[in-house]
C-alpha cells in the first residue's frame, strides 16, 4: 500500500499534475488496493476543513489583500522603508521583520506568510528584487509564524509530548530571534552580491522629517497590530477571531479613513481572496487523506524506531531526527508530523538525556522548514500564490534559504541553553 | 457471510480513540488488544491509534460506519448527530454520581442504548466509565452567583449550550485546542473537563480554580464497526464481545483511580479545588429539561426509564 | 468559442459568490465577537453557536467552488519541470495527460462525493439542526465544475491554438497587468 501511495504520487507529480490532485489520486489508489472503501477520502477532507483555527488563512489573506488595496501597507511600508531602507537590502529585511512582529500575533506559518506576503511581495518588486526572491523570502520568512509565540504546533506538541506549554512558549523566542537575524543577513548579503534595493540616501536632518512624515501618515496603520495583539493578550479575541478583526480594521480605515478602497473594489477583492484561500485549502484537505493512510500503516512509527536502534550517541541522534523530520516534513503538514511522530521521539529524546522542551523547539523548528520543502509546503503554496508564481520557479532563492535555516537547525539542535535559558525564569 | 470466514484467518482491526497514551482509554483499548489475542489465540489482532490519529470522534464514528476503520472509544455526544436518542445524556444533572451513572448505564437502560446503534452501521460492545465534567476557571466558583455571567468554553451541544445559559453563562464556542492560550489569556474565563483530561492537558498550569460542579457525567462507549463485526465469526464475536466486557471493567477502575490520582495532582501544583453547593445549580439548570426532552424522540419516556433505574441503583 | 465564453462567465459569477461567501464568513464571526465581549459587558447575554457552525460551513463551501474556479485559471501548483524540459510536443503530450489524470481523479471525486451526500442525510448539523448533506454536496458539486473547467482549457488550448504548457491564460494576464498599474505611485 505505501510503495503504491509513493509511487502513484511521484508519477503524478512528475507529470504536472495539480499537487492536491497528485495528493488526493495517490491517496484513491492506496486506499484501492488496500481494499478501504473510498468514501474514507471524503471523511478526512471534510474533518480537515471543518475547523475554525483554519478560518484564520481565508482572514489574513483577506486582510492583507484589503491592506494592500487600502493603502495601510504602503505607508507602513514608507515608514519601515525610512528606518532601516538606507542599507542594502533594506525592504527584504522588513519584511522578516514584519513576519517576527505578525508572528506574535498568529500561531500558524500560512497565516503569517500570507498576512505578510501579499503586502511586501509586490513592494519588493518595486523595489528591484526578483520577484521569487521576494515570494521566497516572505515563505521563509512566515515560518517564524510557528516559532515566536503563540503557536498551534508547540499546543500541540505540549499535548501529545506532555511537555508545559508555558515552557514551550518562552523557549520559542530566542530561537525565532535567531532565525530572524540570520535570515536578515542572507538578504544583506544577496542584495549587496546581486545589487538590488536601491538605496536613497539623504541629510540627518531630511531623514528626521522623513521619518516623521512617514510615523504620522501610517498610524493608523501602525496601531492595527496593537489592537490585535492587545486583543489577544487581553483577552479579547482567538487568533482566528483576530483576523476577523484585522479584516474589518483593514477595510474601515481603508474604506472611510485612507479612502483608498472604492466600492467597485470590493468584490473583486472579496473574490480573489477566495480562490487563494480555495487552492490553499484543496491542498492542506488532500494532505489529509495522505496523513491517514501513512499513519494507519505506521510509517512514522516505523521510521522512528529504525533511528533509535542505529545509534546512542545524543548528537548522532539528534542529527538523524533532524534528517528524518526533513524527509517527513517534505511530505506531511506540520501538525499531522508532531501528532504522529512527537509521542514516539519524545520518549527516546529524553533517554538520550535531552530536555523534552528543548527537543520540543527542535521539531517544532523542522516542522516550520517543512512548510518551505515540496510536494507538501503551505508556505511555498501561499506564497506562490500571492505572487502567482509557480515553485519550480522558486527553487533556487529556496535552497538558498533552506541551507541558512538548516545551520540554524544545526545550531538550535546543538546549542540547548538557546531554548531553555528563558524558561529558566519561569 | 458470517460462515465463510475460517477460524484460521487473521482479522486485523484498527482501534482509535482521542485520548492520550496515559488514559483511561488506553489502558482499556490495550487490555481488550491484549485479552482479544489472548482469548481468539491470535486471530483477532487490534492495533490501537491514541490521540486521534485516526480523526476526531464525529470522523471517526463515520468511519466506522462506513467501515473504514473496525473500532473506536468515543464520548456519546458526538454520536448525537446521527442517533438523536443520546441527547437525553446531555442533560444537566442528570446522574448523581460516577458510579450511580454507571450503574444504570450497566443495567437494562444502558443495553436499550447500545441497541439503537446497529441500524446505522455500529454494534456497541459497552459503555466505560461515565466522566465527571467540572468547570475549570480563573475566578472560584462556590454558588450559582460564582458563575453568572461566565465566559466559558463547553462543547457545542445544544444540551450544553442550553444548560449553561439557565447558569447565567456565556457559552463561547471555541476549538478545545484553543482553550488553553485562551484560558491564559482570558478569552475565556474557564472551560469544562475530567479531573483527568484537566491534568493531561496541562490545564493546571493556567488555570487557578478546579469547581466540582459536576453538570454532566459524560458517558463513553467502545464501538465496532457493524461491517467489520458481521464479517467476524460467531466464536470470534462470542470472545470479542467477553474480552470488551473485561476490558471496559478494567477501564472503569482504572478511571476511578485517575480520578483521584489527578485531584492529589491538582492540590499539590496549588490548584484550589472547590466543592460548591450544588442545591441551586440542579435548581436552576433542571428548568431546561422540557425544552430538551421535547426536541429528543420519546425522550419524556426515555428520561423516566433513567429516572426509574438510578432509583435502583441510588446514590 | 461560444463555450468557452459561456463557461468564463459562469465562472465569473462563482467568484462573485465565493466572494459574498467569504464575505459573510467575516459578518459572521465579527458579530460572533461583538456578541461574546462587547455586549457581555453591558450585561446582554446572547450566546451565538451558529455563528461557528455557519461561518465553518461557508468555508467548505468556498473551498470547492473556488477550488473549481482555481482549475479554469489553470494549475499554478504543479511541480512544471519536466513538461518544459523535454521537447515541445511531448511536453504538451505529458500536460494534456496530467489534465486527463486530474479529469479521472475529479470524476472519482465526483461519485464519492455523491454517496458521501447521501450518507449525510443520516446525520444533523449540531447547532443549526439541518441534515450534513446541505455541506457534504458541496464535493460533488465542486468537483462536477472542475470537470467542466478542466475541459474548457483542453477545449480552448485547441481551438484557440494555445500552448497548453502555457498556464496563465487572459485572466491572469489581466490580474497582472492590474498588479502592475497598482504601482502608479511608488511606495518608496
Ligand atoms: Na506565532
Ligand atoms: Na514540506
Amino acid at each position: 500500500m505505501i510503495s503504491t501511495l509513493f509511487i502513484s504520487l511521484l508519477i503524478f507529480l512528475l507529470i504536472s499534475v495539480p499537487i492536491a490532485v497528485c495528493l488526493g489520486f495517490s491517496s484513491l489508489v492506496a486506499l484501492q488496493v488496500k481494499d478501504l472503501p473510498l468514501i474514507t477520502l471524503a471523511q478526512s477532507v471534510f474533518e480537515s476543513l471543518d475547523s475554525f483555527p483554519l478560518m484564520a488563512i481565508p482572514f489574513f489573506i483577506l486582510a492583507g489583500n484589503l491592506m494592500q488595496t487600502g493603502g495601510m501597507s504602503r505607508r507602513l511600508i514608507r515608514l519601515a522603508n525610512v528606518l532601516v531602507g538606507w542599507f542594502r537590502g533594506g525592504l527584504g529585511s522588513v519584511a522578516v521583520l514584519t513576519a517576527m512582529f505578525f508572528s506574535t500575533i498568529s500561531g500558524s506559518s500560512a497565516a503569517t506568510t500570507a498576512a505578510i506576503g501579499s503586502t511586501l511581495i509586490p513592494e519588493m518588486g518595486k523595489k528591484g528584487y526578483p520577484k521569487p526572491f521576494a515570494t521566497a523570502t516572505c515563505a521563509s520568512a512566515g515560518e517564524l509564524g510557528v516559532i515566536i509565540p503563540p503557536s498551534i504546533p508547540m499546543v500541540v506538541y505540549g499535548l501529545v509530548a506532555n511537555v508545559s506549554i508555558g515552557s514551550l512558549f518562552m523557549a520559542g523566542f530566542i530561537p525565532g530571534i535567531l532565525i530572524g537575524l540570520s535570515l536578515i543577513l542572507t538578504i544583506i548579503i544577496v542584495a549587496r552580491v546581486k545589487g538590488f534595493d536601491i538605496v536613497n540616501r539623504s541629510s540627518k536632518r531630511q531623514w528626521l522629517k522623513d521619518l516623521w512624515i512617514a510615523f504620522t501618515d501610517s498610524f493608523l496603520a501602525l496601531v492595527m497590530p496593537v489592537i490585535i495583539l492587545g486583543g489577544i493578550y487581553k483577552g479579547v479575541f482567538t487568533p482566528t477571531e483576530a483576523a476577523v478583526i484585522a479584516v474589518v480594521y483593514g477595510f474601515i480605515i481603508g474604506m472611510f479613513v485612507y479612502r483608498e478602497i472604492k466600492w467597485k473594489d470590493l468584490m473583486p477583492i472579496l473574490g480573489k481572496s477566495a480562490v487563494s484561500t480555495s487552492i490553499i485549502m484543496l491542498i492542506v484537505a488532500y494532505a489529509s487523506i495522505f496523513g491517514y493512510i501513512l499513519t494507519v500503516e505506521e510509517v512514522p512509527q516505523k521510521l522512528g524506531k529504525a533511528i533509535a536502534q542505529f545509534s546512542d550517541n545524543p548528537i548522532v541522534f539528534l542529527l538523524l531526527v533532524n534528517i528524518f523530520l526533513f524527509i517527513t516534513g517534505t511530505l506531511m503538514e506540520a501538525l499531522v508530523t508532531i501528532i504522529i511522530v512527537a509521542p514516539i521521539l519524545a520518549p527516546i529524546a529524553v533517554q538520550f538525556g535531552i530536555d523534552p522542551v528543548h527537543f520540543g523547539i527542535i521539531m517544532v523548528v523542522n516542522v516550520a522548514i517543512g512548510m518551505l520543502t515540496p510536494p507538501v509546503a503551505v508556505n511555498l503554496v501561499v506564497a506562490c500564490q500571492i505572487a502567482n508564481l509557480k515553485m519550480s520557479q522558486l527553487t533556487r532563492p529556496v535552497l538558498l534559504f533552506l541551507g541558512v535555516l538548516t545551520l540554524d537547525v544545526l545550531i538550535i539542535s546543538y546549542v540547548p541553553s538557546l531554548s531553555l535559558w528563558l524558561p529558566s525564569f519561569m | 457471510p458470517t460462515e465463510s470466514k475460517k477460524s484460521t484467518e487473521v482479522v486485523e482491526l484498527n482501534l482509535g480513540h482521542t485520548l492520550s497514551p496515559q488514559s483511561h482509554y488506553q489502558a482499556m483499548a490495550t487490555k481488550l488488544a491484549e485479552l482479544a489475542a489472548q482469548k481468539s489465540n491470535g486471530t483477532i489482532k487490534i492495533s490501537v491509534f491514541p490521540q486521534s490519529q485516526l480523526g476526531g470522534e464525529v470522523k471517526m464514528i463515520q468511519s466506522a460506519r462506513t467501515g473504514s476503520i473496525g473500532m473506536l472509544v468515543t464520548a456519546q455526544a458526538p454520536l448525537e448527530n446521527t442517533v438523536k436518542e443520546y441527547s437525553i445524556f446531555d442533560l444537566p444533572y442528570l446522574f448523581d454520581s460516577i458510579d450511580q451513572a454507571n450503574q444504570v448505564l450497566g443495567g437494562e437502560v444502558g443495553k436499550k442504548y447500545l441497541g439503537m446503534l446497529p441500524q446505522h452501521g455500529l454494534v456497541g460492545l459497552g459503555w466505560l466509565s461515565v466522566m465527571e465534567r467540572n468547570v475549570f476557571s480563573s475566578k472560584p466558583i462556590k454558588s450559582v452567583d460564582d458563575i453568572k455571567s461566565f465566559k466559558i468554553r463547553i462543547m457545542q451541544s445544544p444540551g450544553y449550550v442550553k444548560a449553561y445559559e439557565a447558569l447565567g453563562t456565556q457559552p463561547t464556542p471555541m476549538a478545545y485546542s484553543e482553550v488553553y492560550l485562551s484560558l491564559q489569556q482570558g478569552v475565556v474565563d474557564g472551560a469544562d473537563t475530567s479531573p483527568d483530561q484537566f491534568v493531561e492537558d496541562k490545564f493546571i498550569e493556567v488555570s487557578k480554580y478546579y469547581n466540582k460542579t459536576k453538570v454532566h457525567y459524560l458517558p463513553a462507549l467502545l464501538i465496532i464497526s457493524k461491517a467489520k463485526w458481521d464479517k467476524l465469526t460467531p466464536d470470534q464475536q462470542k470472545v470479542l464481545q467477553e474480552a470488551a466486557n473485561e476490558a471496559l471493567k478494567y477501564g472503569i477502575d482504572y478511571y476511578k483511580k485517575a480520578y483521584d490520582d489527578s485531584i492529589e495532582k491538582m492540590k499539590k501544583a496549588g490548584v484550589q479545588v472547590t466543592e460548591p453547593d450544588l442545591t441551586q445549580f440542579k435548581k436552576v439548570s433542571e428548568k431546561t429539561y422540557d425544552q430538551l426532552l421535547k426536541e429528543i424522540p420519546d425522550g419524556k419516556k426515555l428520561f423516566d426509564e433513567i429516572q426509574a433505574a438510578k432509583q435502583k441503583a441510588g446514590k | 468559442m461560444a463555450f468557452v465564453r459561456w463557461v468564463d462567465k459562469v465562472n465569473k459569477w462563482l467568484e462573485i459568490l465565493v466572494g459574498l461567501a467569504l464575505g459573510v464568513m467575516t459578518l459572521v464571526v465579527f458579530y460572533q465577537v461583538l456578541v461574546r465581549f462587547f455586549l457581555t459587558s453591558f450585561g446582554e447575554q446572547i450566546s451565538a453557536p451558529w455563528t461557528e457552525e455557519l461561518a465553518r460551513y461557508l468555508m467548505i463551501w468556498l473551498v470547492f467552488i473556488g477550488g473549481a474556479v482555481a482549475a479554469r485559471k489553470a494549475d499554478s501548483n504543479a511541480v512544471e519541470a519536466l513538461i518544459h524540459a523535454v521537447p515541445p510536443l511531448v511536453g504538451k503530450l505529458i500536460k494534456i495527460g496530467a489534465h486527463i489524470t486530474s479529469l479521472i481523479f475529479y470524476a472519482c471525486i465526483f461519485v464519492i462525493g455523491l454517496e458521501w451526500t447521501q450518507f449525510g442525510l443520516s446525520e444533523t448539523a449540531p447547532v443549526m439542526k439541518v441534515p450534513m448533506s446541505y455541506v457534504y454536496s458541496a464535493m460533488s458539486i465542486g468537483a462536477g465544475l472542475m470537470i467542466v473547467n478542466t475541459i474548457t482549457i483542453l477545449v480552448d488550448a485547441y481551438v484557440n491554438k494555445k500552448d497548453i504548457r502555457d498556464t496563465s491564460d487572459e485572466e491572469v494576464e489581466a490580474a497582472l497587468a492590474d498588479y502592475k498599474s497598482d504601482g502608479k505611485e511608488a511606495a518608496v
